[in-house]
């Protein structure tokens, strides 16, 4: 694959991702490694996303590259060109309902609402009719699924919230219904503050065609989404909010509205360490003032025990985001904590047959989308790295190759460094035997260049296993492992190196 | 015994003077442990076994590392 632009200063002419090998600085004379170090050194300013989203972001990479099957895995939002994905782990969604409190208590007009079952029923529903009755969910796109219901009378409201509580909607259990005053209002608009990793700074997003579907705005009708890039360094001030809002067209009360609400919904986002801070939509009213609809926040989970939210309950247990962690990914991650030394089980389960042990230098997303591309069916997504120990590389392999769906195990590393390769291949072939299947029929590649490389070559011959260093590019590679997971591998067939 | 690494010690004796107290130390995956009085090989961790030398260094060929695999 060759990416012409680069976009980035100092590092010129076209990228073929399937020959990067390192994730160190270039050695003299290897013109080829260097520039996957290059992106993940890149400062935390881009907003605290995770190497892998630093990388695609540098090298500008197709967004398919980024975007799990299921569209479970990775947090992915493409709006006006902003390509933010982060972990869905490192991350912790509000409710809306308690979003809306904290909009609510900066000022920010919200719906009057009630909250069943909530702490106290203070408002009379009566009060509140004709109203909307809204799922607490954290996943998206709730109204698509029939969690956002308009209801006229008390006697229906109450049916539809009944109905609603304990259903499942979108694989996640409702345990509480939100019932809103139905506000008229005459346009809706989007309001959001993000990171934008190209740009490295947040950046504030907004659009006149609010209400569902955003990213379809931002596909299709690019001019009607406008962006603010904010400099983290220097206090936002309302003078740039305003100016942004008059180089849109409002002007007198909405102008004054909106940029106060810009102003704190800002500041909001730097207050509460958000990765994304969204109203959407933000409705006008006949007024002129504005009201927010609905709101999502998500938080950086490493900054919880710092941010202003005393009135969320079970923060800490929400930290894996909108996506709980399968049986078989919490066992991983029982192994990679089994010892402080490398990183051997954070794995992302996946529905295929051909399991992956894969990493170096973040390459791991490469790797994976390498295999997807040549039609493969990845049973998992990892990363190893960090030189871990026999052990953990035993077990987690143990664990990969002990899942009904796997055949075949295919082990791609980047060129590694400070990991050792000998190591990995001693914990995968005790780890492939342990589950009782033999190495030289499990593994379909072997492809791990770099420190101890010789070693793990002596190694794997005398298990019979193919052994491939850098002669192998990484989209060969994948290509390789695909062909041959859905047939017998043995010494006789396997042929050393190039994917012929 | 390890399945790739094996450990061996062929003078037995030697694990038991001071000097080979610093086998402990030098080891970087703690393949040697110390046991009452003496210096004892952890056949649990012989696998983990970096290939770096360093207890080679300290007992010379009182110690052996013998590679399953060549
Ligand atoms: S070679 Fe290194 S890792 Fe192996 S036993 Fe000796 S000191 Fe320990």
């Amino acid at each position: 694959m060759e990416i012409d632009s680069l976009g980035q200063p100092g590092f010129p002419g076209p990228l073929i991702v399937s020959r990067q090998y390192g994730g160190n600085p270039p050695a003299p004379g290897d013109g080829e490694s260097g520039s996957f170090g290059a992106a993940l050194s890149m400062p935390r300013a881009s907003g605290g996303l995770k190497a892998s989203t630093r990388f695609r972001s540098f090298y500008k990479l197709p967004e398919k590259l980024c975007r799990h099957s299921d569209g479970n895995f990775l947090y992915y939002a493409v709006v006006c060109n902003i390509h933010y994905l982060g972990w869905a782990e490192g991350r912790v969604r509000l409710y809306e309902y308690e979003a809306k409190e904290i909009l609510k208590a900066r000022g920010i007009n919200v719906p009057i609402g009630l909250l069943i079952p909530g702490h106290e029923q203070s408002t009379p529903i009566d009060s509140l009719v004709p109203a909307v009755a809204k799922v607490q969910t954290q996943r998206g796109r709730r109204q698509k699924l029939g969690g956002v219901v308009a209801v006229d009378s008390v006697t229906s409201a109450l049916e539809i919230v009944q109905k609603m509580l304990g259903r499942e909607i979108g694989g996640e259990q409702v345990h509480h219904v939100l019932l809103e005053q139905r506000i008229p209002f005459e346009e809706e608009y989007f309001l959001g503050v993000t990171y934008d990793s190209l740009a490295r700074r947040p950046v504030a997003v907004f659009s006149d065609r609010g209400g569902v579907d955003i990213e379809e705005a931002a596909a299709f009708q690019p001019d009607r989404v406008h962006r603010l890039v904010i400099n983290p360094c220097k206090k936002f001030r309302n003078y740039h909010a305003c100016d942004w809002l008059c180089g849109l067209g409002f002007s007198g009360k909405r102008l004054r509205s909106l940029t106060d609400i810009v102003n704190r919904v800002v500041s909001m986002f730097f207050e509460y360490d958000a990765f994304l801070l969204e109203i959407n939509p933000l409705a006008r009213m006949a007024d002129d003032n504005f009201v927010a609809l609905d709101c999502h926040i998500d938080i950086d989970g490493d900054a919880l025990s710092r941010v202003p939210l005393k009135h969320v309950e079970n923060l800490s247990n929400r930290a894996e985001g909108t996506r709980r962690l399968t049986e078989f990914e919490r066992r991983a991650r029982e192994i990679d904590e089994l010892d402080y030394r490398g990183v051997a089980g954070r794995v992302v389960e996946c529905p295929g047959n051909l399991g992956l042990l894969i990493g170096g230098g973040g390459a791991s997303l490469t790797i994976f989308d390498a295999v997807r591309d040549c039609g493969g069916r990845p049973a998992n997504y990892c990363e190893i790295g960090g030189n871990p120990t026999v052990r953990k590389v035993k077990e987690l392999t143990k664990l990969l190759v002990s899942q009904p769906n796997v055949e075949k195990l295919a082990v791609i590393m980047n060129v590694v460094s400070n990991t050792r390769a000998d190591l990995v291949a001693r914990g995968v072939i005790m780890g492939i035997r342990e589950a009782g299947k033999d190495p030289c029929e499990t593994i379909v590649v072997f492809r791990l260049p770099g420190s101890g490389e010789d070693e793990c070559r002596k190694l794997l011959n005398y298990y019979g296993i193919p052994f491939s260093g850098r002669e192998l590019p990484i989209d060969d590679a994948a290509a390789l492992a695909v062909a041959r997971c859905n047939k017998p591998v043995g010494n006789a067939e396997v042929s050393h190196g190039h994917f012929d | 015994m390890g399945m790739f690494i094996e450990i061996s010690v062929r003078d037995k004796e030697f694990l038991r003077t001071a000097a080979a107290r610093a086998l402990v130390d030098a080891c970087p995956v703690e393949i040697f442990e110390p046991v009452d009085r003496r210096v004892r090989v952890n056949k649990d961790q012989e696998d983990e076994c970096t290939l770096c030398g360093r207890c080679l260094e300290i007992a010379g060929d009182r110690i052996e590392i013998i590679k399953h695999y060549d």
